[in-house]
């Protein structure tokens, strides 16, 4: 089955200088330098305000990218995160240290993985199965392989949400990232009007070279946070350009990502 | 979705939870009618409750080379693995199909946290600074994964689910898939998750733990008991339903609270007529659902709505987390686990504490454990974020 071309009917990038749509996709084609211009509060448009006051950057983060995506009551989702919250692990942990140990309710709730899924849900009134992994730096590759495993077994259409912020300060030198990421691809099985590309996978034993990006200003985002790992496979379907893409995964193994034409 | 889905056979399994280190004594448990839960403490803790702990976990060490991975939800891991010749049959299993082709897929909601919490605890007075810790080997919710795929020498596909209280149900859905699609051949789907403060102060402040034992279905019903748990099941391809076998999975999405579920149980509603659907048999084909029944009020009526608009009041059922706790992220696999063993041993386990069940509730749960050939059951996990899964095995 994993010969199948998955159609792919949008992409969408968030990290700091990619957060304006026409400025990144001229970043994204190589047209444009990279720059760290710094994200904006990111404040998600269909959320009843009630809820989103309760959110977090993370999730903020994860909403916004999801945003740029058009999602129907027919799109399931899968979330991919390697560290997920680590903010309210921040907090919940400073909390536990104390004497008394008073754990904030909303902290709580809101600190589990799949959080995002929680208000993505009630934001878009979506029933649709959500799942929400994590693969460690592999992360953006996991949730690679669950989408197309998802749009080749299950009946609807994709949504992939891959995030992750940067550390608290107190967590930081413990687990690093430079800067937030966030990429959300649409998939689905068939050829939809506004399809822009068309992708197969296969994970591969061989070692081969890892794909830099195309634009070599974005190295540093790909390096510097486990999400980075998907900003050549996005290059490539912005460029509609036909190529083979290699993404490291677990075990010594990598994802080999054939971009083909609508 | 191919209806029926092609049936995917339990070939080995493993389960460590407070009735026991190894299966059989939570066979003994379903057929005896009793609870592993006892009053307890757990390090830095100050409220009463009742725990489902396993305390061999403090005694387990983890293998030289893969040391930095310890933290007591690996530790948890291990003592699972260690059972029930769970590492033999994966040995027979890598030799059948190879370490590559063998997926891997665990749920966990706290992976290694208690690490980090300790750290926060044990922070440098004057620096200020924590002690030194390694984040991505135990605190990572991926920890528990690349702990198990050392462990057993797989190296094929692999991934964590984490979303909270369904995440090991959900891991069968995503072993299903991708046997099916051709990412490998056979899976290891499992779940690990270890008490913590994180949990146990976090579920206290949503008012939702009991400081009494846990009494799902009961009419004094008031919150959960927090256990541990890991188990590990084999999946393989199989033409027929030989022994035991995953024959349905259902999943959806609430929308409607972060962590309320639906008041109807619509959500699980949905989840249950997915997995019937997926299994391709009628309600009146299942012989007992094992509920996800957590013993706070709102989860138990929800529960018992969305069961009653599918099955009528006609349905054997019953709640397990008065045996073993709400293991969280584990229980999934803790409940799948049970529920093959209700096919093996042919028994309906009781649901235990009751003092006197709520009559408003609109489906009545078995209060002894009955002894009785089994076809189909189905157990039932949903979580916070309105995360449900409904799971179908068959015999």
């Amino acid at each position: 089955m994993l010969d199948k071309n998955i159609y792919i009917n949008n992409v969408s990038v968030i990290a700091p200088g990619l957060e304006d749509i026409e400025n990144s996709e001229e970043i994204l084609k190589g047209n444009l330098d990279w720059l760290p211009v710094e994200l904006s509060r990111m404040i998600p448009s269909a959320l009843p305000a009630n809820e989103a006051r309760r959110t977090t950057t993370v999730i903020r983060l994860a909403l916004k990218v999801s945003e740029l995506a058009k999602t129907t009551p027919k799109t399931s989702v899968v979330f991919a995160s390697s560290e997920g919250d680590l903010d309210i692990t921040d907090k919940i942990c400073k909390a536990l240290a104390t004497k008394d140990k008073m754990v904030s309710p909303t902290l709580f709730h809101n600190s589990v993985h799949n959080a995002p899924a929680g208000y993505l849900s009630i934001s878009n009134n979506m029933k649709t199965p959500s799942i929400s992994l994590s693969a460690g730096n592999n992360t953006f590759s996991a949730g690679l392989i669950e989408s197309i495993s998802q749009v080749l077994v299950e009946d609807n259409d994709v949504l992939l949400v891959a995030y992750d912020n940067i550390t608290p300060e107190d967590l930081d030198e413990f687990r690093h990232f430079d800067y937030p990421v966030a990429i959300a691809l649409l998939l689905s099985k068939s050829k939809q009007a506004d399809t822009i590309g068309s992708i197969n996978i296969s994970v591969e034993s061989q070692l081969s070279n890892v794909t830099p990006c195309f634009n070599r200003s974005l190295e540093v985002v790909r390096n510097g946070n486990p999400i980075g790992l998907g900003l050549p496979l996005i290059e490539a379907l912005v460029r509609r350009k036909k190529t083979k893409i290699t993404i490291p995964y677990l075990n010594q193994k990598q994802l080999l990502v054939r971009v083909n034409d609508v | 979705m191919i209806r029926p889905i092609h049936p995917l056979k339990i070939s080995a399994s493993t389960l460590v939870n407070a009735l026991g280190v190894g299966k059989k004594y939570t066979t003994n448990a379903m057929l005896g009618g009793y609870s592993g839960l006892r009053r307890s403490k757990f390090p830095d803790m100050n409220f009463d409750t009742f725990l489902g702990l396993v305390n061999k976990v403090e005694g387990v060490e983890l293998e030289d080379e893969l040391v930095k991975f310890t933290c007591r939800n690996n530790k948890l891991a291990k003592l699972a693995l260690d059972t029930d010749n769970f590492r033999e049959d994966v040995k027979g299993a890598i030799s059948k199909y190879g370490k590559n082709r063998i997926g891997v897929f665990l749920g966990t909601s706290t992976s290694g946290i208690a690490e980090t919490e300790s750290a926060y605890i044990n922070r440098d007075g004057k620096s200020g600074k924590l002690p030194s810790m390694d984040m991505l080997y135990t605190d990572n919710t991926s920890s528990i994964q690349r702990y198990v795929c050392r462990s057993l020498g797989l190296s094929g596909v692999s991934m964590t689910i984490s979303t909270a209280c369904s995440s090991s149900a959900k891991v069968f859905a995503s072993a299903y898939r991708s046997i099916e699609s051709g990412f490998c051949d056979a899976a290891i789907v499992g779940g690990v998750d270890s008490l913590c403060l994180t949990t146990l102060y976090g579920f206290n402040s949503l008012q939702l733990i009991s400081e009494d034992i846990c009494r799902p279905w009961d009419k004094q019903r008031n919150g959960i008991n927090i256990g541990e748990a890991a188990g590990f099941m084999l999946l393989e391809r199989s033409n027929e339903c030989k022994g035991v076998c995953l024959t349905g999975y259902g999943e959806s999405s609430d929308a409607y609270h972060i962590s309320s579920p639906h008041p109807e149980g619509d959500g699980g509603k949905m989840a249950m007529e997915s997995a019937l659907s997926a299994a391709g048999v009628k309600a009146s084909d299942i012989d007992y659902v094992n509920l996800h029944g957590t013993a706070t009020p709102s989860n138990d009526q929800s529960e018992s709505r969305g069961l009653y608009s599918i099955f009528g009041d006609e349905i054997a059922c019953s709640s397990t987390k008065g045996m073993t706790g709400h293991t969280l992220g584990a229980a999934g696999i803790n409940e799948a686990i049970i529920c093959m063993l209700s096919l093996e041993n042919s028994i309906i386990p009781a649901n235990v504490n009751l003092n006197s069940i709520d009559d408003q509730l609109p489906i009545q749960v078995v209060t002894k454990s009955v002894k009785k050939t089994l076809k189909h059951v189905m157990s039932n996990s949903f979580g916070f974020g309105g995360s449900n899964c409904s799971l179908i095995f068959s015999c």
